[in-house]
């Protein structure tokens, strides 16, 4: 790569570069003020590009003109999202993993809403200036490329001086700092949250209008850069200068490394870069004290009234036991397909549950493990030759193997446990898109053999339903003993409390590693079952959003219950179903629904199970020892 | 004979030196006291020790072997056995469970063994439940066994934590401020308890505020300040060395 080349990719990494630095601007802010990772920052984007692009079409406006207003409007966006479904999570003091859910369910409230608006396809924004490259000290470049480096420039300038010489901005800071003490010399702190989201709103459509121009206006945008504009925030410290230069280096390493490795492989080393600097910087020092799960309500064991008796126990059990035959022998093959598909979910369920619920640990990496047991199913029974069913054992040692290698992720706890589980579930999606010999990239595997149980084809929605329907018993039983027993104790101790942990003889990453490992294998043996079962797989089912939906389901039934898991995987592949006849409010309607869920009923399905079951026990004392 | 013996230890906060060349030992069977004013390097010392911080320098020996490089889990295994200044329990998990946690290292069933339940699971199970319940006894919890951990009285909580400690069946039990928070009544309870814990050949180290029960309890006591060692011996000597005094009264010469 000879100099000229080189400054030009420069230019071009700090123009791409600016954008990252506006919106992981915006993360470091609702973080250093809030101590939240708001995934919704990157709708913002999303907003910011479409807002800009319609000022500019309809009315014809002026690009630095629309830059200023849709920067205006998402800044406006923010407060309403805070003010509206934040604070009042805020106010009921839900654990951290539930705030994370609700800016998930908002933002895939906002995107389907902006498919409703916009429409599906990537709209490219008029040509704005000439393409005539500018020459400036020997560098060529576009003007666009200017105009965008200038106004991000100045952006970044207006925050800085905002936080250094204003009243208003030094406030901030101090709120942010300790915001018991400057709220006594009378700093409101609801306000200052507030001024962080209009800030962190606005840092968001500025980024998008100046990023569109590049790369088109499409729904998905916001998702494209969330990622790496959180690396820029991590690479900065969270700090706002520290940002800003993350963000700018992020860019131009990138936009080199791309220059001179194959393009597929630009956002691998981004996310592994992401991985290291957390790894590096952002591993805690010490044990915490504190569990993720301290103000929810977690199930441990049973509802403790309601199954201390064994009739009503057995009861539970033939009831479920008589729907299920209901089902088989009377749903139609749709509602038996539907019931599959959510099974099987069930299943990669509980295995995080058993990571996220019963020890604590974050991940939104989970449908990287799914996929690696699909992919290795599939393969073994494709390529090798072996029976399907083989493929379920093959698949949880082939998925707890890759959580074994990458399970020193764990050493990362909370926000940043997060965010580097999912930047490794994109580093596998990108490998099982990239690596064609393996994976055959994106066409996909086809032709998965249907299982054989002995000379008999299990290829009827009847017959997978037993299948399946065994599988995930199995894996329920499994789980409760696990959960019953000195290891599951183990687990609980560590999401309670690492420290009292520590001092109990007990090596928290040592457990963590045992139940990621066990978890990674559940969700390989579901992805195994749905390869079989629906007989081609391609690297789209196993993307960030079915991780996120994996969560999901798990806080939806109910974090730490296993039975709240397999009802979370129910309601949510379900409810989609039954939205279909909103057609396109389905997914706004369905985002709304996990916020208010995060908002209403933070404890999840079990908690409204126990306090129902608690209710009908009455009387019952509850049981002695367990 | 010495049961723990610390050399030189030191540890530094960014400028502030919160140890400085630390040097004491406890003798198996005795109680064992560590006082000074607030600030002065106490709980520094007992995170050291336990190994939730690492030393800077110095060297620990636990019955004659050297801990200092060992994670807390495995200083717990070799029968160290600690509680917190701030009370650390496992808010979410009933009484007894949390006891249980506490003799996680006297059991050795793994994920082979809850899955397929054999046998000898199961009696360790109950053996460990019936020892989480002996401890539970001798602390006087019984009656709360089946308790979530955050709703038993804070007293209660303090006693949690000796008894948790005590399921591990430790050699030497590091007791940091066990009776910040504890009226009258509570505090000479809790010296009894500590009395009943040495009865059953448990040594004792007792970081403690309060003089009375420092001591009427401890043989030997060590007095830190500014993290440095500023007296040693029993109760009679150290409250009579000026050094003391000085660093609680803060005498101009100080």
């Amino acid at each position: 790569m000879d100099l000229a080349t080189a400054s030009q990719l420069v230019v071009s990494g700090l123009t791409i570069g600016c954008v990252y630095s506006l919106v992981g601007l915006g993360f470091a802010l609702t973080l250093t003020a809030t101590e939240l990772v708001n995934f919704a920052q990157g709708e913002m984007v999303m907003l910011g590009a479409f807002i800009g692009l319609s000022l500019i079409t309809m009315t014809g406006m002026p690009y630095v003109m629309a830059f200023l207003l849709a920067t205006l409007a998402t800044g406006l966006i923010g407060v309403a999202l805070e003010r509206g479904v934040l604070r009042p999570i805020l106010d009921r003091r839900a654990p951290l993993l539930n705030l994370l859910i609700a800016t998930l369910g908002l933002s895939i409230a906002l995107q389907a809403l902006a498919i409703i608006i916009w429409g599906r396809e990537p709209i490219a924004y008029p040509q704005i200036f000439s393409t005539e490259p500018i020459i400036l000290f020997g560098i060529r470049a576009q003007a666009l490329n200017l105009w965008i480096l200038g106004l991000g420039f100045a952006a970044m300038a207006a925050l800085q001086y905002f936080f250094r010489f204003t009243l208003t901005g030094i406030a901030w800071r101090a709120a942010s700092l300790d915001p018991a003490t400057a709220a006594l010399y009378g700093v409101s702190r609801r306000r200052n949250v507030a001024l962080t989201f209009a800030i962190s709103g606005a840092l968001g459509g500025a980024a998008g209008v100046l990023m569109a121009p590049l790369f088109f206006a499409s729904f998905g945008l916001g998702h494209t850069v969330i990622v790496k504009a959180f690396a820029a925030a991590a690479l900065g410290g969270f700090g706002i200068v520290g940002t800003m230069l993350g963000g700018l280096a992020l860019g131009v390493i990138e936009t080199l490394a791309a220059g001179a490795l194959p393009s597929e492989y630009k956002n691998i080393i981004t996310f592994a870069i992401l991985i290291a600097v957390l790894m590096f910087f952002f591993r805690p020092k010490q044990a915490a004290g504190r569990s993720i799960t301290e103000t929810a309500k977690v199930a441990i064991g049973d509802a403790a009234g309601f199954f201390a008796s064994r009739t009503r126990r057995m009861a539970v059990i033939a009831a479920l036991a008589l729907v299920w035959l209901l089902l088989l022998a009377f749903a139609d093959t749709y509602a038996l397909r539907v019931l599959n598909m959510a099974l099987i979910s069930a299943i990669a369920v509980l295995g995080l549950q058993l990571v996220v619920g019963l020890t604590g640990q974050f991940s939104f990496g989970h449908a990287a493990f799914f996929g690696v047991g699909a992919y290795a199913s599939a393969q073994a029974s494709t390529k090798l030759g072996l029976p399907a069913l083989l493929g379920l054992p093959i698949a949880a040692v082939a998925a707890g193997l890759m959580g074994l290698i990458v399970a020193p992720i764990l050493r990362l706890s909370g926000h940043f446990l997060a965010i580097g589980t999912l930047a490794l579930g994109e580093i596998l999606f990108l490998l099982m898109v990239n690596l064609k010999s393996v994976t055959n990239g994106a066409y996909g595997i086809y032709g998965i053999p249907l299982p054989k149980l002995g000379s008999y084809e299990i290829e009827s929605e009847e017959s997978f339903f037993v299948l399946i329907s065994a599988v995930l018993a199995l894996i329920f039983v499994a789980l409760r003993r696990i959960l019953n027993s000195r290891l599951g104790r183990a687990l609980v101790a560590v999401r309670e409390n690492e420290l009292a942990a520590l001092a109990s003889g007990i090596s928290p990453l040592r457990e963590k590693t045992k139940a990621f490992v066990a978890g990674s294998a559940c969700a390989g043996i579901a992805g195994s079952l749905y390869a079989h079962y629906i007989a081609y797989i391609n690297p789209e089912g196993f993307t960030f959003l079915v991780s996120v939906q994996f969560v999901t389901m798990v806080v939806i039934g109910g974090l730490g219950s296993l039975a709240g898991g397999i009802v979370g995987a129910l309601v949510v592949i379900l409810l989609p179903e039954y939205l279909r006849l909103l057609a396109d409010y389905r997914l706004v309607v369905y985002g709304g629904l996990i916020v208010g869920f995060m908002m209403f009923l933070p404890g999840g399905l079990a908690d409204l199970g126990r306090r129902i079951a608690t209710r009908l026990a009455g009387p019952v004392s509850p049981r002695g020892a367990p | 004979m010495t049961l723990l013996q610390v050399q030189g230890i030191a540890k530094r906060f960014g400028g502030l030196a919160a140890l400085s060349d630390v040097t004491l030992d406890v003798r198996a069977g005795e109680i064992r006291g560590l006082i000074g004013p607030n600030g002065s390097g106490k709980s520094t010392f007992f995170n050291v020790v336990s190994g939730m911080l690492p030393a800077d320098a110095g060297t620990i020996r636990f019955d004659g072997n050297p801990i200092e490089t060992l994670p807390p889990d495995r200083r717990q295994h070799l029968g160290l056995a600690r509680t917190f200044q701030e009370i650390q329990l496992f808010y979410d998990m009933t009484v007894l469970e949390n006891v249980m946690v506490g003799a996680h290292r006297t059991g050795r069933a793994d994920i082979g063994a809850a899955l397929l339940r054999p046998p000898w699971q199961r009696a360790e199970e109950r053996r460990l439940r019936e020892l989480a319940r002996e401890c539970l006894a001798f602390v006087g919890l019984s009656t709360v066994e089946n308790e979530r951990a955050r709703t038993i009285a804070y007293g209660h909580q303090r006693l949690l934590e000796i008894a948790r400690a005590l399921a591990a069946g430790p050699r030497l039990l590091l007791l940091d401020e066990p009776a910040a928070g504890m009226n009258p009544s509570e505090t000479r309870a809790l010296m009894g308890q500590v009395e009943r814990i040495v009865a059953r050949g448990i040594t004792v180290f007792l970081v403690e505020h309060n003089m009375k029960m420092v001591m009427g309890l401890c043989q030997r006591i060590t007095v830190l300040h500014h993290g440095q060692v500023i007296a040693e011996g029993t109760p009679a000597t150290v409250q009579a060395t000026p050094a003391v005094l000085e660093a609680y009264l803060g005498r101009a010469s100080a």
